[in-house]
């Protein structure tokens, strides 16, 4: 049973030109997708409206069959929903340990040991982590909120070759023995590779590579 | 995390701006906390030296027919107020031992000794005769036994050398007669006059100045005075058969209120208030009143600046600072945190922050407060105040003492320091709630498309 649904999703910025054009998809729990595309193809907008961020012009997009725009899109942010973002986003005053705790619904510690990060580093300031580091302390934030769903925009954008190949093996690891619902932006063909489930937009239009 | 624990990790980790705010709001708490302390002691030594200036009023009832009764004075007495006053009548008759002998009075040096006053003086009846005018400021002294007092009835104090000449002693019983001459003149007196009334001499005064060299007639000496109680007057002067008086008397606690309780007066309908004549006495107060009033505008003016300054600083120093964390905000929207908690945060920070501040404030302005307060006193300049005792300004030979408002008690009470905390909190939630609509009006989506 797909755990996000988009029907008829479209979506304009003034009301003239679609971005996205009646989008049908379903996801489910335990796979990771990828979704491909150029730039500014609605990649991260589609994946704002999935997080609830942003609503669609047109169209419902449905979590667990509920229309999250009835659920409230606070509500399906902070329960249902976890987001990765390219520039990890970490609160620079709170050291990884708090920022996973900030939402967490579980032990913030195995989780960031679980990513990869040491006893020394989960005590430092985030700020003076690297890139790589910061991206785990991102996706252990995500994993401790316990959401059924990880968005992630392109999570590797920053990061060098080897770190990028072990974020997105976490993020596959996520997918399949955490079963969640794992869904990247990306222009990153590796990482594309890595997916069960291979999506392209192009057009304003969403189809399966 | 709780935004709690959110906004107290944020103040500890970015210290350079919690000390920055820190001291911002340290110097409103101080500011604040003199300005509140100076007002609250200006106010205090306004309502001081108003008091000390003892305004008061006068009501002249002399033409209303004995409509100012006893009654209508203590209604008056019981409005919220007024601080004392005195009921009194004056007339002449004449004296007369217990056993019916005439009592010789001072006759030497007076221009004329008119008929059938040749063992006659002023009466004067009072509520309480160490009130009179006589007593206050004509220089007359209470030399033995005591003063009438409101309730007496058939009590007399004499004059010393009255009591000498006439060997007369308190206890002693006199009368006091309407004779012939005086009934004449006494238009107002109805055919049921009872022209003598006994008195119990209680008390012996002596005038301590000499009485001014107009008085020409004897019955109007110093020596030939005798005080009675109201209730003696009205029997041998009555009035529609009711203890009056025609005039009276009454100090108030604030001279500021004298107006309005004029006005309330003579807004109750027991007397034809039309035929009476109400004096205000308050010449100190009304040349005081500027002053008094400049230095209370004064420190009212400058708390209004300095909330004024302090709003427009402290939302100018949080829209900016609100305005650089909205990557922040975006991040906590993302993870589902309301736009309610994100506020709440931002407000227990400078909340925190400023709990800090005013405690130190409260600890350091006291001494703040009292130099500044000393520094705006002398600005004010306030002057010397001769102070008049209850009574009309223009009498000569009046008593008088000096009032100064060289000094004032300012300390920081516990009231002042709820004050700053109540007047600061709405501030930072004021200035908060202003400097964060901008970035809580955002989308989540908008909020980090600004900032990625």
């Amino acid at each position: 049973m797909s755990i996000l649904e988009l029907r008829n999703v479209q979506y304009s910025y003034d009301q003239k030109k679609n971005v996205l054009k009646n989008i049908n998809a379903q996801m489910e729990r335990g796979k990771f997708y990828a979704i491909l595309g150029p730039s500014g193809c609605g990649k991260t907008t589609l994946l704002s409206l999935l997080g609830g961020l942003d609503s669609p012009s047109q169209g419902t997009i449905l979590f667990d069959g509920q229309d999250i725009e009835k659920l409230g899109l606070a509500k399906h942010r902070k329960n249902n929903i976890a987001f990765i973002f390219q520039s990890y986003n970490l609160i620079d005053y709170l050291t990884p340990k708090e920022n996973v705790a900030l939402t967490s619904k579980l032990p913030p510690l195995p989780i960031l040991q679980l990513v990869g990060l040491t006893t020394e580093e989960i005590k430092r300031n985030v700020l003076k982590l690297s890139g790589g580091q910061q991206q785990r302390v991102a996706i252990a934030r995500a994993l401790a909120s316990d959401a059924k769903v990880i968005l992630a925009d392109e999570p590797t954008g920053n990061l060098d070759e080897k770190t990028a190949a072990e974020i997105t093996s976490i993020l596959k690891e996520c997918a399949h023995q955490m079963q969640k619902c794992v869904i990247v932006v990306t222009h990153s063909s590796d990482l594309a590779k890595q997916a069960d489930v291979v999506l392209q937009l192009k057009k304003g239009l969403l189809q399966e590579a | 995390m709780n935004c709690i624990k959110r906004a107290f990790l944020h103040d500890v980790r970015k210290a350079g701006k919690t000390l920055l705010l820190f001291s911002i709001l340290l110097v409103i708490g101080i500011l604040l906390l003199t300005c509140f302390s100076i007002r609250r002691g200006t106010q205090i030594a306004a309502l001081n030296i108003r008091q000390s200036l003892k305004g008061s009023f006068s009501i002249d009832a002399k033409a209303s027919d004995g409509q100012l009764t006893n009654e209508v004075l203590q209604n008056i007495r019981q409005m919220p107020g007024i601080k004392n006053y005195n009921g009194r009548s004056s007339s002449y008759a004449e004296y007369v031992s217990e056993d019916g002998a005439p009592l010789e009075v001072m006759t030497e040096g007076s221009f004329d000794v008119a008929d059938g006053f040749e063992h006659a003086g002023k009466v004067v009846a009072d509520s309480f005769s160490q009130q009179d005018e006589l007593f206050t400021q004509f220089g007359f002294q209470l030399t033995e036994g005591r003063p009438i007092v409101d309730g007496n009835e058939h009590t007399a104090v004499i004059h010393q050398w009255l009591a000498a000449r006439n060997n007369l002693n308190i206890g002693d019983t006199i009368q006091l007669r309407l004779n012939e001459q005086m009934l004449s003149e006494e238009t107002t007196a109805s055919g049921d006059v009872k022209n003598t009334v006994s008195v119990k001499i209680i008390g012996i005064f002596d005038s301590t100045r000499p009485q001014p060299e107009t008085i020409l007639l004897s019955h109007a000496f110093y020596q030939n005075t005798i005080f009675i109680d109201p209730k003696s007057f009205s029997e041998l002067f009555p009035k529609n058969g009711s203890l009056y008086y025609e005039t009276a008397d009454f100090q108030v606690d604030d001279p500021e209120t004298l107006d309005a309780l004029i006005e309330q007066i003579q807004h109750t309908e027991d007397v034809a208030w039309e035929n009476c004549a109400f004096t205000k006495h308050a010449a100190d107060y009304e040349h005081a009143k500027g002053s008094l009033q400049t230095l209370e505008q004064l420190v009212t003016f400058l708390l209004f600046i300095i909330l004024a300054v302090s709003a427009a600083l402290l939302i100018l120093i949080l829209a900016l600072w609100i305005r650089s964390r909205v990557h922040e905000t975006g991040v906590y929207a993302a993870m589902g945190i309301g736009k309610g908690n994100i506020l709440l945060q931002h407000l227990t920070e400078v909340c925190l922050i400023a709990i800090c501040a005013f405690t130190l404030a409260a600890a350091c302005s006291s001494g703040i407060a009292k130099f500044v307060g000393e520094h705006l006193l002398k600005q004010s300049a306030v002057p010397e105040f001769e102070v008049s005792h209850f009574t009309d300004a223009k009498q000569q030979n009046q008593a008088e003492e000096i009032v100064e408002l060289t000094q004032m008690q300012i300390h920081v009470s516990a009231q002042d320091i709820v004050l700053v905390y109540s007047a600061g909190m709405l501030l930072i939630l004021l200035s908060v709630s202003i400097a964060a609509i901008p970035v809580l009006r955002l989308k989540p989506k908008e909020i980090l498309t600004k900032t990625n």
